[in-house]
């Protein structure tokens, strides 16, 4: 394979077929365990699939950022590759029998999302970038046309905070439910659906128009921008400066750019990338 | 050409639409109405659009009795659709022709849900017909079916007196009687019955062993497919495909005639052969993953093989030679890169719409390395 990130598209689909045999496993112990609060979940299949990936990914020798394995460690998000993994994004669908997860393997390059492969186990579905020629959904490819916002369907990524006691997070809570509202009332209705990578995956396909993130982490987001990016849609992506967490907007053109000021409007996120082009330097 | 102010000239001829101006819309259509009706054609293809306008007619050749007939066929006009107004190009109208491959045809017919004329599809699935007339809300689209092999060249010989030449062999357009009222030229209108048998045999007789010949041909750096034909390494595959096929059809649909199929057999093996006609390998193996649908040519014939206790060793060759087709300017080009970037069960089962443990999935599974083999032994340069 020639063509520039035909090589790297190649590994990530093959690094998610491989680890989406895991979950064709049907023994019922899920090991589940939180990260931080109820709502972070970890189960053993997170971990045993991202040791699959690793064990892939590991021949190419470009580094790796796996959820799983993350520490809080400084990384460098704009070096020339970076594989970007997130082996179960959904985890609490997954854990309460929801078919809505997927693992996603992505690589940024020099800062800008470039290749990705993701799988949706129980929806039988593999999403993937083919070099810069395209992306396609189970060898279908995908294609994105300019929407308004009210002619879209969207859908809503953020973090449903647990500690009400603080007012910050109070503060924080309402501005983001507000906007929801704000989104759901303007298009034709604003989803939640538990995987911002599934999310994304499906603004690809154009079964939603409009995804969007607020803290949301960036192996959510890169393996599934890229398939958006090379379907058609706008990426715009801000990574917050010495973490992992992202704000973005990803879909059609015109739903896109509205979502997008409504989240800068808000106060919510600030996209450095005017063109929304997978950029998040 | 015409010009436009000659088209409401009482006494002008009618004329035909024709989407499409390659194998069927240049080398057979013509042969069927030119005689009758003015042509304008309407392609993607800028550049043909432009030689096809320049020129204002192009040649035509067909296969008869062993020997090249030629036509010169005036063009009324040439456009791409951009350039298509119904409002002045389809005027007069007898018919609209579409013949732009099945994933446009729908793309195609809506240029001409409202000229009022019988839009008759001329695609390899008959499934388009409806997809046209619900995506349209028209009824009056219809299927036909072009039983020839057209090529949408021809030997270097006759490209060089005109570079738009095409050939064809002589060959039979059947079309739906109720898309035929007042049509005038050289078809064949059926019945829904005739309609159901002749497509039939066309898709089990024609389609899956003229595209297993391709696929092999193509792994084998051949260009055209006589000359797959002429390596008898293919030629036993193609004929026992044929044969698979035969048996198939024979154990299905019992009220064909079984020697009609057996006739229709010896005539498609005889039509992949002949030298005369220059049907290119690419034409035919285009878009794999078409061909590769779950109801098509290949896996379609192969579970119905299945079905009826038939093995169908050569037919899943074909299979095989399909998945390995590898041509970088393809639309599917796509497939050889999933095809390398994943398992043999995941590409069966994700892209091709196979069931996990269904029984062609199972086979395909466990033959694939064996197929591979055998296809080696054609002494194949493609690249896996």
């Amino acid at each position: 394979m020639s063509g520039a990130y035909e090589r790297e598209s190649s590994i990530a689909l093959r690094a998610v077929v491989e680890a989406g045999q895991i979950f064709n496993r049907t023994n019922g112990d899920l090991d589940v365990k939180t990260k931080g609060s109820r709502r972070d979940l970890v189960t053993g299949f997170d971990r045993l699939a991202e040791d699959k990936i690793r064990a892939l990914l590991t021949q190419t020798g470009i580094p790796i950022l796996g959820e799983e394995s993350f520490t809080g460690e400084k990384f460098d998000p704009n070096a020339p590759n970076l594989w970007v993994v997130d082996p179960l994004d959904g985890t609490t669908n997954f854990v309460h029998g929801l078919p809505l997860y997927c693992i996603a393997v992505g690589l940024l390059a020099d800062g800008r999302v470039r290749a990705g492969a993701l799988k949706m186990p129980a929806l039988n579905e593999v999403y993937c970038t083919f070099g810069q020629h395209g992306s396609y959904l189970n060898g279908s490819q995908l294609t994105v046309r300019p929407a308004a916002l009210s002619d879209s369907l969207s859908v809503a990524s953020f973090s449903g905070y647990t500690r009400l006691d603080d007012p910050k997070v109070r503060d924080r809570k309402s501005r983001l439910y507000g906007l929801f509202n704000d989104i759901d009332e303007r298009s034709r209705g604003c989803l939640r659906l538990g995987s911002a990578a599934m999310n994304i995956c499906w603004a690809a396909a154009g079964r939603i128009q409009v995804a969007y993130g607020i803290e949301n982490l960036l192996w959510d987001v890169v393996a599934a921008s890229a398939v958006a990016r090379l379907a058609g849609c706008k990426a715009y992506i801000h990574l917050e400066p010495d973490s992992a967490r992202v704000s973005y907007v990803i879909g059609a053109p015109g739903a896109a750019e509205e979502v997008r000021d409504l989240l800068e409007g808000a106060g919510l996120a600030e996209f450095r990338d005017k063109n929304g082009e997978g950029d998040i330097r | 050409m015409v010009a436009w102010g000659d088209v409401v000239k009482s006494g002008t001829r009618k004329q035909i639409l024709i989407f499409g101006a390659g194998a069927i819309g240049r080398g057979f259509l013509p042969w069927k109405f030119a005689k009758n009706y003015d042509i304008t054609f309407i392609d993607t293809n800028v550049e043909l659009v432009r030689m096809l306008t320049a020129r204002g007619s192009f040649t035509t050749y067909m296969v008869r009795d062993r020997k090249l007939v030629e036509m010169g066929v005036p063009v009324r006009a040439a456009l791409t659709p951009d350039e298509f107004d119904p409002r002045v190009h389809g005027r007069h109208l007898a018919a609209v022709f579409i013949n732009v491959g099945p994933r446009n045809s729908v793309r195609a017919a809506y240029l001409a849900q409202d000229l009022g004329a019988p839009v008759i599809l001329c695609e390899n699935d008959p499934a388009k017909v409806e997809d046209a007339r619900y995506a349209l809300g028209i009824d009056n689209v219809f299927f036909a079916i072009p039983d020839v092999i057209t090529s949408n060249t021809t030997s270097p010989e006759l490209l060089a007196k005109d570079p738009l030449a095409v050939s064809s062999e002589d060959g039979i357009l059947f079309i739906d009687e109720k898309g035929c009222g007042g049509l005038e030229g050289e078809f064949t209108a059926c019945d829904a019955a005739e309609m159901a048998k002749q497509w039939t045999a066309k898709l089990y007789l024609h389609n899956t062993p003229h595209c297993v010949a391709a696929y092999l041909g193509a792994l084998r750096g051949l260009t055209y497919v006589h000359e797959s034909m002429a390596v008898e390494s293919i030629r036993a595959i193609v004929s026992g495909a044929m044969r698979e096929m035969l048996a198939t059809l024979s154990a299905e649909w019992q009220m064909i005639p079984p020697e009609f199929l057996r006739w229709y057999a010896d005539k498609e093996l005889a039509r992949f052969s002949d030298a005369l006609l220059f049907d290119p390998i690419s034409r035919v193996a285009r878009e794999p993953l078409r061909k590769l649908e779950r109801s098509g040519r290949l896996i379609g014939a192969a579970q119905l093989s299945f079905s009826h206790g038939i093995v169908p060793d050569n037919t899943l060759v074909g299979i095989g030679a399909a998945m390995l087709f590898d041509d970088h300017n393809d639309p599917d080009r796509h497939l050889s890169f999933m095809r390398r970037s994943m398992p043999v069960s995941d590409l069966l089962t994700q892209v091709l719409g196979l069931r996990r443990g269904e029984v062609l999935e199972m086979v395909l599974t466990r033959k694939f390395d064996d197929i591979a083999a055998t296809l080696r032994t054609i002494e194949w340069r493609g690249n896996v």
